[in-house]
């Protein structure tokens, strides 16, 4: 596996710069996706008893739609079973920096202050 | 706020295909009402100003009464003599609602100026009725860089807000805006909303939406937070 290229490089990122574990592909009709487990749930127990976060990354300058993203959703949901409630979006810049986005499927549910 | 209230646009379409309102131009429905005036009507005018007018008064002989009572003095004074020195009442314009009826109501011409307000922003029509048939508030979004802001109807959850923004379902969304709106966002304790509606003969692959959808379309809405790590 290229270790530069845009998997290898998020998932470096992530396994010792953030310290996740278990971290592999998930390999989808029209997207990759990495799949892992971060250092502490990254949210309350709720939403996170599965342990598991899925990735898509992607390039700064790549283009992203609405469409693509339902496509992303539906796909991993053939592959999961049900629709996840959300993805990380791992965005990298052309500089080696990559900033992670959550992108839920839907509204999200308003945090209580 | 008071009136006249300043609507945005997609709020006058939605409260006119509600039924809530009527479009007027303010020319024809003057023109409407006083090409048709009488007598009786200048008198009906005439007679709901002096109206008003008395009401006010009685309102503030009440208050006046009120304070005396509370301060211990006597209430039976001068009444005249009061309301000579002491009262101020603005007087206002005749109410010319009391003669809408007078008005005949152009259904065709409404739907017209209608028909204009969609052909400029019907998806983003689209997004707004979408998220009033959830109960949400809408405001205008300038203040946080988008489209609007959406308020969850449910007092008991008044602190989160939604920045709601409207993209092409075929349009790139830019990842730098994506970066800049869901870090702003997460700043100020909301979510960075990608709303679109679905285009093409895809499947409803996008869970179920409530009813309320103009000709059978369906919203993809996608929040984004910055995860907090990274």
């Amino acid at each position: 596996m290229n270790q530069n290229g845009l998997l290898g490089q998020v998932k470096q990122n992530l396994l010792h710069y953030n310290l996740w574990s278990d971290i592999s592909e998930i390999k989808l009709p029209n997207y990759t996706l990495i799949q892992g487990k971060p250092k502490e749930p990254l949210s309350s127990a709720a939403e996170s008893h599965n342990e598991y976060e899925i990735i898509y990354p992607i390039k700064l300058t790549d283009s992203l739609t609405p469409k693509q993203l339902n496509q992303i959703f539906e796909e991993l949901k053939l592959e999961k079973g049900n629709r996840l409630p959300k993805i990380i979006c791992a965005i990298l810049n052309d500089d080696g920096t990559i900033v992670y986005y959550n992108i839920y499927n839907g509204l999200i549910k308003p945090k209580k202050n | 706020m008071g009136l006249p209230l300043l609507l945005m646009t997609e709020e006058i379409v939605w409260l006119v295909l509600k039924n809530l309102a009527i479009l007027v131009p303010g020319k024809k429905y003057i023109e409407s009402i006083y090409s048709k005036i009488s007598q009786d009507d200048i008198q009906l005018l005439e007679k709901e100003k002096k109206d008003y007018l008395e009401d006010q008064l009685a309102i503030k002989i009440k208050q006046f009464e009120e304070k005396q009572i509370k301060l211990n003095r006597p209430v039976k004074i001068n009444k005249d003599f009061l309301i000579e020195n002491f009262t101020l009442i603005i007087p206002r314009e005749p109410n010319p609602l009391l003669l809408k009826d007078r008005y005949v109501h152009d259904k065709s011409e409404e739907l017209v100026s209608i028909t204009n307000f969609l052909k400029f922003s019907a998806t983003t029509y689209s997004i707004f009725q979408y998220l009033k048939s959830l109960d949400y508030f809408l405001l205008p979004g300038l203040r946080f860089g988008g489209r609007f802001i959406a308020y969850p109807g449910d007092p008991l959850r008044f602190h989160s807000h939604l920045i709601v923004n409207d993209f092409k379902y075929n349009e790139n969304i830019d990842l730098i805006k994506l970066v800049r709106g869901g870090r702003l966002a997460t700043g100020v304790k909301k979510a960075w909303l990608v709303a679109s509606v679905i285009e093409g003969d895809e499947e409803k692959c996008v869970d179920k939406q409530k009813d309320d959808e103009i000709a059978g379309e369906e919203i993809a809405c996608f929040s984004v937070e910055w995860a907090g790590f990274g």
